[in-house]
Order: C-alpha cells, then structure tokens, then sequence
C-alpha cells in the first residue's frame, strides 16, 4: 500500500486500488470488471453436465434467448405486470387518502392503525389461501395479494408525512384566512409529498415481492405459470433466467421511482 | 377504573371490528359449503389438534435451525462484505450496485430455482433466509465503518496506530450501533425470508395449492398450518425485538 | 376637525389560562391593558415565558382567551381577517413554491386571478429589493432575504396592521441592522400600525413609538415607555446618547426582572 502524502495534513496510507475509482472512467471500468469478474465466476461455479445442477451463464443466457425468440417470456411479463399495475393502483388511490384521513380524524386512525400492524407484522403469504377461497384463481385474487404486501406501506408513511408538516406553515395559512380545505391542498399535501414518495418507495419493494408470490402460489397466465411448466420439466436454466430477468425488472423499477422522488423532493433537500 | 375506560376507549372501535370480522368467517364458513372457507371453529380445533398431536415439533425445529444457520451465513458474508465497501472506495464501486439491487429487488424469486438445485431440504431455506437478509447486513456494515470520524482516525495514524488497532478501537466502536441496526434488521428479514420460504415451498414443492385439496390435508387442518405459521412469525419477531433492546441497553 | 378613530388594537384586561379545565389552572397572561393607536409602531419585549407571542397570535385571531376584550380597528376579534397581516420568525416560507408565488400567496387564498397577484408581488419585491429573484426557491436564498419575501407577502394584501413576530431573530446581527432601518424605511411610506415582538432592547428603541415591557409568570405589562427620539431614523441614531440610555433603561428593567426570577428559582 502506498503512503501517499497529503498536503499540510498527516501522513495517511491509502489503498492504491482507492484512487481507480476517483475519475468517471476509472468508476467505470471497475464496474464493468466487476460484472465480467462476477459473470466468470457464474460460468465456472455452473455445471452443464448434470440437468438439475447450477446452470452456468452461459446456459443460462441460452435458455434466456429461448424464451425470449418465441415471444414466452415477453407474454408472461407483460400479464405478471398488469397484476403488478392494477396492485400499484389500488394501493395508490385507496391508501393514500385513507393515510391522510388517518392522520386527521382520531377515530379512524384507532380503527385502521393495529389491521395495518398486523399486516405489517405477519407474513401476508400466510394470507394467501383465505384469498383464493374467497377470490378464486383470478386476476382479482393476484391484485389482491400485491395491494396486501404493500398498501401498508402507503398509509403509514403517508399519515406520518401529513403529521409532520411544519405545524408553523398551517398557522401561516390560517392567518391568511385559508380555510381548512385550502389548507390541506395547498400546504398539507404539497408538504407531505416528499414523505409519501417514501412510502410509495417502500410499499413499491414489498408489491414486487406480492406479484412474485402472487404469481407462484394463484396461477394464471403469467410467470408463474411459465414457471411451474418448466419446474415439471426439470429446467432450471430458464427458471433461473427467469428471476434474474425479474429480479432486473424490481431493480430497474425501484431506479424509477426513487428518481421520480428525487426530483418530487427536491425543495426539501437543503 | 379510569385507566380501564380508557384502554377500551382507545381499543374499543378495533376491538368491535375485529369480533365483527370473527363473526362474519364464523356465520360464513357455517352457512356457504365451500370446502376452501371453513368456519373459524374448526379451523381452531385443527390447531389444537396439531399442537396436542405433537405433529409440529420437528418440523419447527427444522426451520428454526435452518433460520439460524441462514443467519449466521448472512452476517458473516454479509459483514465482510459490507466492511470491505465501507473501507474502500474501490470495493464500494464494484460491489455496490449488486448489494443495492439485492436489496431492493424481490429476491423471492429466487425460491423456484433454490427448490429446483437443492429440493426440498434445508438447503433451500437456508438459501432463501440468506437471500433476503445478507445484503441488508451488508449495507448497515458498510454504514457502520463510514462512521467513524476521520478526524480521530487521522489522530490515531498521528500516534503510529496500525490498521488493524485503528479498526479495533476506532471503527468498531463507532460503528456498533449501526452493526446492530443490521443485526436487528437481518434477523427480521431473515424471518421473512423463512416464513415466506416455508409458504412458497410448501405451495409450490406440492404442485400447488389446487392439488392440495382433499389429498394430504383438509382444508381446515391448512389454515390451522397457516394461523401455526402466523404465531410463529409474530413470536419470532417478537423475540427479535425483545433481543435487540436488552442488546441496545447494555451498549448504553 | 379630526373625527376620533378606534385604535388599531385594544386589549382590556386580558387574562389566558393554559392548561385543561380540569387541570392546575396556570395563568399564561393577566390582566393586561394594552393600546397601538392608528400608524403606531409599538414593540412588546420581555423575558422568554411571557407571553408575548401568545398575544400576538390571539390578536392575530388563531388563539382564543379566557377573560377580556381585544379589539382591532374597532371590531372584536373573532378569527384572522383581511386587515392584519403576519411575519414570522421561522420566515414560514412554502419551500416548493418560488419567491414570487410566495408573495402573492395571502392574495391567491383570497381569490385574486394570477395575473394581478403577480403585479402585486413584483411590486412589493422591487420595494424589499428583491426584484431580481422572482424565480428563486426558499432555500436559494439567506435568512435576511427569506424574511424580506415573508415581509413582502405581509404587504401584498394590504393589511392595516402589521403583526411581527421576532421577525429578525433568525437572522445574524448584522443583516438584522439593515433589515430594521429597511423595515422602518417602508413602514415611513405607509400608515401601517405594527406591533412588534422582539427580545432586543436596541432593536425594540430603534424602530419603536412605544415600547412595552412584560414580566412573566403571570404574563403582565410592567412598564410601557414612550421613544420619544425623531423621524426618520438613521445609524447615526443608533449613536445618539438618548437612544443608548433608553436602550440601558429598558435592559435594566429587564435584567432585574430576570434575576429576580433566578433568585426566586
């Protein structure tokens, strides 16, 4: 390790390997020697010979460019995620403002506060067969199980950003002469948004982690269907292909949103 | 007398409800022959069953070592990882974005495969706890060593510290509480991780819940395993939590 | 002959409770009398506890009180209305809106159309001197600029009365001496009454027509004095031996009621 010296300061060994990654290109580089470290290291761990084994990446891209030439993969996907969608939706336009009137009517917030805590609390997979029984193997039952994973998410995080507004900002309306409705569009909500933001982050995560489960345990024409077909048929290569293409797709969308609340929150950043 | 008025003036809408929704599955699963809905009171006369029948000991101690095993993988791998980012720039750059979307992402979907390699075994828990619980370690290890003030690390290399005496009394120390911020939040997910696991494998390894019906359990018996799982969870969490703040008081 | 018109404010004896019915029944303010007659600049300071901003807020009309009277241009206050208007100390600017929406705030809650919102605020930003930040975010600016929007939003709705609340706390000492001398530079142009809540003895001398003192616990007025120094003033004022030794006079009163509390504790 080399000793590098500092300016006026004191004498601080620093790793060399440090300095690669101050420059844009250097950060670059190390990156993608990572993936090319890593995916080396799948081929090798893999095995081809034996069906049931580890795939290695090379089999396992096959397998990918298998389910993607004959349009497979991108039918299943595109059903998986209209579940994830319709989930997104409910979870939005139903938890948000039952959030905000949890934060504001005392009652309603003794009501729905320990349903929410103990969604929080137990694993709602435990759920699943008291949804099909009553929902059937439907689309309905799937969405079902994505808005349970994560509308908690949404209301709590909501109804404690509508708490935490600057109680100073409401007192400034009021002398203003807002009315209370006035009040809650134009100061509450706008406050608030940045800590809803969160909450539609985190009850994102535990959705993606719904569709998932959804989609193993209430088959229909999605992924998971596509998913017990090739478990029947002892293909682990395209099942592994598909996860990590699922596993990208939560990565990509949790990126989304978390720039979408970058950019929402801007003015609250100092 | 009016601490009780209280206790049922705060509980009291909840409670109400909560009897609502009892009576609603009781009248319900009574009245309607869906073999899939049957009525609280024999769902809760499976669960006495299976208790009384001893038929759920082994199996639970099964998960709770393969729970532990899990764990202990998780923090390990975990932390080594987590401290290496922490300490260098270099490791950070290159590893961060796989511990990130680690986090983020529904690693879940990882359970098909781990039946399809390892059957259905410990192997496949043990794989899904550390799925869902090393990359939260990792990420509040590698918190725990950027916290330390460079200030007093710089005052220590002034006094001739090596490496190693500065991580031991410098970063350690600082980083304590965010280690077991992780430890806290790798045992719950790990939790997590198992239970839904279990669920998963116990769906899907059978071939799903449509062929369940009426071969190896009757419905009723199912939802005693589910509301079984359900306390488990609520108990392990519980315990969780119990730990880490006897833990967190003793730092203090 | 000069018709007799209703102070801008008139508070007889006024008396706050805090605290529950059922619980210990603290006093928070008693029996304070109190008048800022048409175009008076009037401060109100005095040791943390009280109440003097409690006062505000209920002339203010978004505090209630238990016994008294408080009257506003003549009219008993019953909640906020058009004629008064408030700064704050925290600035309580909305940080997703721009400099100029935050001006013309007061007007849009009143239902004026953006265009004529926007004449107004432009013009009262080019009065504060802040013309050229329109566009600008809360965060983009320094505290003494945050108060000058915050000022201006006051103004925007032509209020009668203005209530400021240790509007320059926040704010380093010496932004603060030019903030008073703008302060009183635009208040010269108007006939705005203000009342003025300050823990500064120059601040409150300086800008002041009246100053009143209060002790705490119960909030009371002990003493109110008349500054009698001339129009306009300067910083050369500031240096004026009247001005220090009514600044002195007001600290020692100060001081002794603050002491007082320490040897009582």
């Amino acid at each position: 390790m080399a000793a590098d010296k500092v300016k006026g300061g004191a004498e601080r060994p620093r790793w060399s390997l440090d300095r690669l990654v101050e420059t844009g290109l250097g950060r670059t580089l190390v990156r993608i020697a990572a993936l090319l470290t890593l995916i080396g290291a799948w081929q090798l761990a893999g095995n081809d010979t034996i069906g049931l084994l580890f795939p290695t990446f090379g089999r396992t891209l096959v397998a990918f460019w298998g389910l993607v030439s004959d349009g497979t993969l991108q039918v299943a996907l595109l059903v998986t995620n209209q579940t994830l969608l319709a989930g997104i939706i409910v979870m939005l336009v139903v938890g948000i403002p039952v959030g905000i009137m949890t934060a504001r009517v005392s009652v309603l917030d003794r009501i729905v506060t320990p349903y929410i805590t103990f969604l929080v609390a137990i694993p709602v997979i435990a759920l699943i067969p008291v949804i099909q029984a009553i929902l059937g193997l439907t689309f309905a039952a799937r969405v079902t199980v994505v808005v349970l994973f994560g509308i908690p998410y949404v209301i709590i995080n909501t109804a404690v950003a509508v708490r935490r507004v600057d109680p100073v900002l409401t007192e400034m309306a009021t002398s203003f002469g807002a009315s209370r409705l006035v009040i809650l569009r134009d100061v509450v909500l706008p406050a608030a948004v940045p800590g809803i933001m969160a909450g539609i982050r985190i009850a994102l995560g535990q959705a993606l982690i719904g569709m998932v489960v959804a989609e193993l345990t209430i088959v229909g024409a999605g992924i998971g269907s596509l998913i017990a077909d090739l478990q029947g048929r002892f293909r682990v290569a395209p099942v592994l292909a598909i996860a990590v293409t699922i596993v990208l797709e939560g990565v990509l969308l949790m990126t989304i949103v978390e720039w979408i609340e970058r950019r929402l929150g801007r003015w609250s950043q100092s | 007398m009016g601490w009780l008025s209280s206790l049922a003036y705060r509980n009291g809408p909840f409670l109400l409800s909560l009897a609502a929704l009892a009576l609603l599955w009781e009248v319900v699963g009574r009245s309607i022959d869906l073999i899939t809905l049957p009525p609280l009171s024999a769902v809760l006369a499976a669960f006495y069953d299976l208790w009384a029948s001893g038929a759920v000991t082994a199996p639970l101690l099964d998960s709770t070592l393969a729970l532990l095993y899990g764990l202990v993988l998780s923090l390990a791998f975990g932390s080594l990882i987590g401290i290496g980012m922490g300490l260098s720039r270099f490791v950070d750059v290159a590893l961060g974005p796989y511990v990130k979307a680690g986090l983020s992402a529904p690693m879940i979907a990882f359970v098909p495969v781990f039946l399809m390699i390892f059957g259905i075994g410990p192997a496949t828990r043990i794989a899904t706890v550390v799925a869902f619980s090393v990359f939260i370690v990792a990420t509040n290890a590698a918190t725990a060593m950027r916290a330390s003030d460079p200030r007093l690390i710089e005052m220590a290399h002034s006094f001739g510290a090596s490496r190693w005496a500065i991580f031991r009394d410098v970063r350690l120390p600082a980083g304590a509480p965010y280690f077991l911020a992780g430890l806290r939040l790798g045992v719950a997910r790990g939790v997590k991780g198992l239970i839904n696991g279990e669920v998963l494998i116990a769906i899907i390894g059978l071939g799903g819940l449509v062929k369940k019906y009426g071969t190896v359990f009757s419905m009723d018996q199912l939802y005693a395993v589910i509301l079984l799982i359900v306390v488990y969870a609520a108990i392990a969490v519980g315990l969780v939590s119990a730990v880490s703040r006897l833990l967190v008081a003793e730092e203090k | 002959m000069t018709e007799t018109q209703a102070p801008a404010i008139s508070i007889s004896n006024l008396t706050k409770f805090y605290g529950s019915p059922k619980g210990r029944r603290m006093k928070a303010l008693e029996n304070v009398t109190l008048t800022v007659g048409r175009g008076e600049f009037v401060s109100i300071i005095g040791p943390s506890g009280c109440g003097k901003t409690t006062m505000l807020k209920m002339v203010g009309g978004i505090l209630g009180w238990d016994e008294g009277s408080i009257e506003v241009l003549g009219k008993p206050v019953t909640g906020p209305g058009p004629e008064r208007a408030t700064v704050f100390q925290s600035f309580a600017l909305l940080p997703w809106m721009t400099v100029i929406d935050n001006v013309s705030f007061g007007l849009k809650v009143r239902g004026m159309a953006k265009p004529e919102r926007y004449a107004v605020a432009r013009k009262l930003l080019a009065s504060v001197g802040l013309a050229d930040f329109e566009t600008s975010y809360p965060r983009q600016l320094s505290g003494g600029m945050q108060q000058r929007v915050g000022l201006a939003r006051a103004l925007a709705v032509s209020p009668q009365l203005l209530l400021m609340d240790e509007p320059f706390s926040a704010i380093d000492a010496q932004t603060r001496l030019i903030l008073q001398t703008d302060l009183l530079d635009i208040w010269s142009k108007t006939d705005l009454s203000v009342l003025f809540i300050t823990h500064a003895m120059d601040e409150a001398v300086f800008l002041s027509d009246k100053v009143v003192i209060m002790g705490a616990r119960p909030g009371h007025v002990t003493d109110i004095i008349d500054v009698d120094l001339p129009r306009p003033r300067t910083e050369e004022t500031r240096r004026d031996p009247p001005f220090v030794e009514l600044t002195g006079f007001v600290w020692d009163r100060l001081r002794g009621m603050i002491q007082q509390d320490e040897r009582a504790a």
